[in-house]
């Protein structure tokens, strides 16, 4: 069955569809990921969005299901340059095509992703919907559509949950979780608790948990200035630890400006310099969103990554507070292992404040 | 003071598409160490390079590459740096020595891209197995025993099939594969080994997987490919088809191998590139490290034509020194070169053995190579991959048409599947088209599942067209997944322009798409165009006022010779002002600055690899000469050797001929053939004067019988018998060498228009070609070049 | 027997998190200064100082000490070299001393003793890339690189690429 998939500016792909056969409307984003479809797919972080995939026969070996970031996925479409026929099967539960079917999830295939890549790479990310037909009434459906500004409600949990272990207690606040963050923390041993998106610094206190994880997650974050203020009263009594748009919270809490970027990083291949030894790392990025240039002199953090290709900010580190921070997804999922070793960081940060307070 | 860097250039002998990869290699490398202001010396063996190979380079020399040439070499020209990047394996020695004698310290030079660890690792394997074993590795399970009963406890262990050679340090002995109790109780009844047995677990049934890795000497470094063989460890790995991007292992495992080479590639201090060949288990996630080898192999490069990515240049800056994240390429800007880059499609390689036609092949793919050449395709599906690379390698016929395994019996064509044969993939086909099951194929051939299960998908579609004929969904679904309207119109019994009618109508059109990724490479990539059908507007191509289309031919030296000849005609059109574009596979571009557009496939239906030429078109379309197409044959080596064996020795002269019947002629080229076993001969070619005699009497004879004709070749044989050649024969090479106006003057007279006097200086050498035909259908050849005499030399100046 | 315990990785990495300690413990890092003790506590000074460069552009000024002469286990070894620096350098300085391992704590001792014998600095700190225990003097290290316990009878020996061709740290054990 032909499908279109349809820019708000009017411009026209046109495919063979595959998955669910729904109409559907999101902000449209472009990724670089090679493998680990499962794990884009099933990442909060696309929270509404339509991930186009540019490179093509990704995954011939079918889902994997040990490598969800989520449960109940919430991305609204796929893209594909062109797929494997026998994931095309959809009487094969391993397949793609059963997948997509199963979670509802449209999507196109046999697209001319070189022209679609290159077109939202020129004009910006912008909004885009899978439809039936092509007509003006589908771009004027595309422009109506609001994007909503309460992603991170969507998908933060709604109550507080443990996933316990016998190491430091760690509270992570779910803005859009991915499983492997959770994983990485238990190979650590942490006992991490998590915790809903809007909850109180008061309430965090209350657990005396040993260090505060802000996840990463989809949107803008002056969408959640109830977190950005939690943060705020956090900083300095803890370790804190912010990945994605975690990272995006911590540094505006400290009065950092950010910026929306014209197309965004979304790729597990990016490279990213490290500042500290002119060290290049692949990193995993999935953000529309960094921290502007203009005043991070003066607020009170130090740069320790960013982009090689276009100088974006991607990690920060406070100057005297144990605050550290990662544009970048540093649990991989999909990606290199290159930057996993932050993860250490944070617990050897979290050892350093302990030590520090016994003295 | 200028730094001089000493190349170390290609070897005569065995003449393979590898070779000539590491030629086009060179003239990037030449390109960019001139770009970053380094004098270059280049010591080679190869007497028929790029003629820009004079002027890129300060210093040409034609000598043996060895050890004491080498020293005097290093000393004679005050060498800083050798970069021996595309050094043949055979000469590492030399290198290795080089070292232990501290010559290298004592004349301050510096080798590049070698050190003693990694040589080591490169020659020896046992050094490389103990390595790994230090370094934490996973080595395959291996023992040495004495006894019978002591290889079955092994196999109790590991289980059959195990490989098993008899442990001598004097002599070179053989791995023996065995699979069964009897055939290990008939080893040991047949063989004696005082010093015991070497057993190893087999693992030809593992993937195979190569990987590339670049650092820099601040030890940043990235995979920059990676690609899977069809056929499993065994089946050595520049015989099989490889498709990159990896694509048939977990995310997960990737990783872990990544993670495994990266660590390599620091802890052997690599500053260039490094490749690894891997065995991968899906069974137990396991994977092996076969080979390390950080001089350039031909094997990995599809990257270019996958990704774009600048390989030659990125090799050459970061070996001077040059962080990755700084890399100067020829188009003169400065990239990070440390990217993993996102490919918009597959690329495969499928490997070409040297043989006048695929029927009479009697040869079993193992560990030892024989393929001698590749063809690189990209297309946007795996079938499209496919689909392309047997129409290069003259198999769609016999795939989809002729049926040539028809006839077999079911059982005669199991057996089929369990010879290595380069023929085997035929067999699979029929095997598929019988409705045998991809599972139990693939238990027998060990082939990659997924590449059966694409091919079974192509052999329904062929079958659905033929039952269908006319459907048009039938048909864009075939178009999808790259039939040729040629094939089509076979499989209907059409005209191939009556399915291009029909064709016309689908939704979807032929788009010539960049091959460079979509992210991070904005400048410095490698351009290469691809065709891809999509259900996408038609993009209509520029109008170029010259094109040339090759075809690939399986003759490796017919190939050098049309690669370099392609490659001036190209470069002179250029630098006269026309808009050129290339089409085919030879001449796909292979740096960021070559000018011209590059199409890596040509629009031709057929395969012309088995016919005794190989061609060249040169498509002329300028206001002056409308529509003109003048092909281009180079009659290939099995030709000459025909021509030779009836006549002993000939004399060959290529004339060109201007509007005005204005005559140019070529010094002769004397050819002699000397049979020096039934299978095996040598064909000696050295130029020599043109007598005003024959001059003559070629005029004579041109304007009589050939006065509209551009070109050609006369064959004049020891008896006075005169032939004519519509192109030329192997000896082009030699004639651009000797006659350095050859190009200019055929160019120029193509599109009408003066030469100027030529300031070039000849090059003066004779050429030896030993010819042996193989029992097994396949040929190999070697070339000699060697100097003439000096007052002989004089003469001909 | 050797086995190595830090590879050239973590080291690394251990190395930048001392460097972001080193930034967070000295707000402003103006008064800074760096002192190795020779051999591998210099190359260790070298790389933190070329981290601090490139995270917050600025030179910090370091110096290598030999503290052979003013060690008192080993009395019978001298040798004439004075330290580079003078006592300009480092009066009223925040002075980070820096070593590969920190032991009885015998070492440091002479190189308080020596830097003392200099000048007066404002501060001195300490930073080790390894601690492996068994002090035999009330010093301790304010920026530790690996905790790592044990017996008198083990070696530690840190190798570094300047000198040892490659990074690591091994346990040897006789």
């Amino acid at each position: 069955m032909k499908r279109y998939l349809i820019l708000e500016d009017g411009t026209v792909f046109c495919g063979d569809s595959v998955g669910s056969t729904t109409i559907s409307t999101g902000e449209l984003v472009v990724t670089n990921n090679i493998g680990g479809l499962e794990q884009t797919i099933t990442d909060q972080t696309y929270n509404d969005q339509i991930i186009v995939f540019v490179s093509p026969l990704i995954s011939t070996i079918g889902m994997n299901r040990d490598d969800y970031e989520s449960i109940a996925l919430s991305c609204k479409g796929v893209i594909f340059n062109s797929i494997p026929i026998n994931q095309m099967d959809e009487s094969n539960p391993k397949s793609l095509a059963h997948f997509l079917k199963k979670r509802r999830l449209p999507g196109i295939t046999n697209v001319n992703i070189q022209r679609l890549a290159a077109h939202v790479k020129k004009h910006g990310a912008m909004k885009a919907s899978i439809m039936d037909a092509d007509d003006e009434h589908a771009i004027d459906q595309i422009r109506a559509l609001v994007i909503p500004h309460d992603r991170v409600k969507t998908v933060s949990t709604k109550q507080p949950y443990p996933n316990p272990n016998v190491g430091f207690k760690i509270a992570v606040i779910d803005l859009g979780l991915k499983f492997s963050i959770l994983r990485q923390l238990s190979i650590r041993k942490c006992d991490s608790i998590i915790l809903p998106y809007n909850i109180s610094a008061e309430d965090i206190l209350e657990l005396d948990p040993d260090a505060v994880l802000f996840t990463s997650g989809p949107g803008d974050p002056r969408e959640i200035p109830e977190t950005i203020a939690t943060c705020q009263q956090l900083e300095g009594k803890l370790p804190i630890f912010g990945i994605g748009l975690g990272h995006l919270v911590v540094a505006l809490a400290n009065g950092a400006e950010i910026e929306q970027m014209s197309y965004g990083h979304h790729g597990s291949n990016i490279p990213t310099l490290e500042i500290a030894t002119e060290n290049i790392e692949f990193s995993n990025h999935n953000h529309n969103y960094t921290v502007a240039h203009t005043n991070v002199a003066q607020i009170n953090f130090f740069i320790t990554y960013r982009c090689v290709e276009d100088n974006t900010i991607e990690g920060l580190r406070h100057r005297s507070d144990p605050t550290m921070t990662v544009q970048f997804q540093p649990e991989a999922a999909p990606g290199t292992h290159d930057t996993l070793y932050i993860f250490d960081e944070f617990i050897e940060m979290i050892n350093s404040f302990k030590q520090g307070n016994q003295l | 003071m200028t730094k001089r860097v000493l190349l170390i250039g290609t070897t005569m002998g065995l003449v393979s598409g590898e070779k000539l990869d590491q030629e086009k290699a060179i003239y990037v490398t030449l390109e960019s160490f001139q770009q970053s202001g380094y004098e270059t010396i280049l010591l080679t063996e190869n007497r028929e390079v790029f003629p820009d190979f004079h002027t890129l380079a300060q210093h040409v020399i034609f000598q043996d590459i060895n050890l004491t040439n080498l020293k005097s070499i290093i000393i004679q020209y005050q060498i800083d740096f050798i970069f021996p990047t595309y050094a043949a394996n055979n000469k590492l020695n030399i290198f290795k020595n080089l070292i232990k004698q501290g010559f290298l310290e004592k004349n301050h030079v510096k080798l590049l891209v070698l050190n003693q660890k990694n040589l080591n690792l490169m020659i020896s394997h046992k050094a490389l197995t103990n390595y790994l074993q230090n370094k934490g590795f996973r080595l395959i399970e291996h023992e040495i025993i004495n006894k019978f009963d002591e290889a079955m406890a092994f196999v109790q262990q590991h289980h059959f099939p195990i490989i098993i050679r008899v442990n001598n340090k004097e002599q070179k002995t053989y791995w023996n594969s065995i699979n069964t109790k009897e055939e290990l109780i008939h080893l040991f009844q047949t063989t004696k080994a005082s010093e015991g047995y070497e057993v190893e677990r087999s693992i030809n049934t593992f993937k195979e997987i190569t990987m590339t890795t670049v650092r820099d000497r601040f030890d940043n470094k990235a995979l920059i490919y990676a690609s899977e063989d069809i056929d499993p460890i065994g089946i050595h790995s520049n015989d099989s088809i490889s498709v990159t991007p990896v694509y048939s292992i977990t995310n997960r495992l990737f990783q872990r191998i990544r993670d495994a080479v990266l660590k390599l590639t620091r802890l052997l201090k690599i500053v260039g590139i490094c490749t690894f060949h891997l065995a991968v288990d899906e069974k137990t996630d396991s994977f092996y490290v076969l080979e390390i080898s950080p001089l350039f192999q031909s094997k990995i490069l599809p990257i270019i034509a996958s990704t774009g990515y600048p390989l030659f240049e990125v090799i050459c800056q970061i070996s001077l020194g040059c962080r990755l994240q700084n890399v100067l390429t020829l188009d003169g800007s400065i990239i990070n070169a440390a990217v993993e880059l996102t490919p918009n499609h597959l690329t495969g390689r499928f490997p070409i053995w040297q043989s006048p036609q695929l029927v009479d092949l009697n040869n079993n793919l193992g560990p030892h190579k024989s393929s001698l050449g590749a063809v690189i395709v990209n297309g946007n599906n795996l079938e499209t991959v496919i689909m392309k690379g047997f129409k290069i390698l003259n198999l769609s016929d016999d795939i989809f048409i002729n049926h040539p395994d028809a006839k077999l019996s079911d059982e005669q064509i199991e057996s089929l599947l369990f010879h290595t044969s380069i023929r085997r993939i035929i067999a699979v086909c029929e095997a598929l088209n019988r409705g045998f099951d991809v599972q139990e194929i693939q238990s027998f051939t060990k082939y990659n599942l997924v590449f059966l299960e694409t091919l079974k998908h192509l052999l329904d579609l062929a079958r659905l067209l033929e039952y269908k004929k006319g459907d048009l969904d039938t048909l864009l679904l075939s178009k999808r997944y790259g039939f040729t309207d040629f094939l089509i119109a076979k499989l209907w019994n059409l005209t191939t322009a009556q399915v291009t009618k029909i064709t016309s109508q689908l939704s979807l059109n032929r788009l010539f798409l960049p091959t460079p990724s979509s992210y991070s490479l904005d400048h410095g990539a490698v351009l290469n165009y691809y065709s891809s059908f999509l259900d996408d507007p038609f993009i209509k191509e520029p109008n170029y006022q010259i094109i040339i289309n090759n075809y690939p031919n399986s003759d490796m030296i017919s190939n050098h010779e049309m690669t370099i000849l392609a490659h001036q005609l190209i470069h002179r059109f250029q630098s006269d002002g026309y808009s050129v574009a290339a089409q085919g596979n030879l001449l796909s571009k292979i740096d960021s600055h070559a000018l011209g557009d590059f199409y890596v496939d040509s629009s031709y239906n057929k395969s012309y690899l088995f016919s005794p030429q190989n061609r060249l078109n040169i498509a002329i379309n300028t206001i002056e000469n409308q529509h003109i197409n003048y092909p281009v044959s180079i009659y290939n080596l099995k030709y000459q050797q025909q021509l030779l064996q009836n006549h002993q020795i000939t004399t060959e002269i290529i004339f060109i001929q201007d509007n005005q019947q204005r005559l140019w002629l070529s010094l002769p080229i004397t050819n002699v053939l000397k049979k020096l076993s039934s299978q095996h001969f040598e064909m000696t070619a050295i130029p020599s004067k043109l007598k005003t005699g024959l001059v003559k009497r070629i005029s004579d004879y041109v304007h009589s019988n050939y006065q509209n004709t551009k070109f050609g070749t006369i064959i004049i044989s020891d008896n006075d018998q005169w032939q004519w050649l519509d192109g030329f024969t192997i000896n082009v090479g030699i004639v651009s060498q000797v006659n350095p106006n050859f190009i200019d003057v055929l160019c120029h007279c193509l599109v009408g228009i003066a030469t100027p006097k030529s300031q070039k200086s000849k090059h003066l050498f004779g050429r030896k070609i030993n010819l042996k035909q193989l029992a097994n259908g396949l040929y190999t050849t070697k070339v000699k070049y060697f100097d003439l005499p000096t007052t002989y030399r004089q003469e001909l100046k | 027997m050797n086995k190595e315990i830090v590879d050239d990785k973590t080291m690394k990495r251990t190395l930048t998190r001392i460097t972001y300690e080193i930034i967070e413990k000295n707000k402003g890092n103006q008064n800074l200064v760096l002192i190795g003790i020779k051999t591998r506590g210099a190359y260790l000074a070298k790389r933190i100082k070329s981290r601090l460069y490139q995270l917050e552009d600025i030179e910090v000024p370091q110096y290598d000490l030999d503290v052979t002469n003013f060690r008192d286990d080993h009395p019978e070894m001298t040798n004439n070299e004075q330290p580079q620096f003078t006592s300009e350098d480092v009066n009223g300085k925040n002075v980070v001393l820096i070593d590969d391992v920190l032991y009885t704590g015998r070492t440091i001792r002479a190189a308080l003793d020596a830097i003392m014998s200099i000048g007066r600095p404002s501060k001195i700190s300490l930073a080790v890339l390894v601690d492996r225990g068994h002090r035999e003097l009330p010093i301790r290290a304010d920026y530790v690189g690996k905790n790592i316990p044990t017996s008198h009878k083990e070696l530690i020996k840190v190798s570094m690429a300047e000198i040892d061709d490659e990074d690591k740290i091994e346990i040897i054990t006789n």
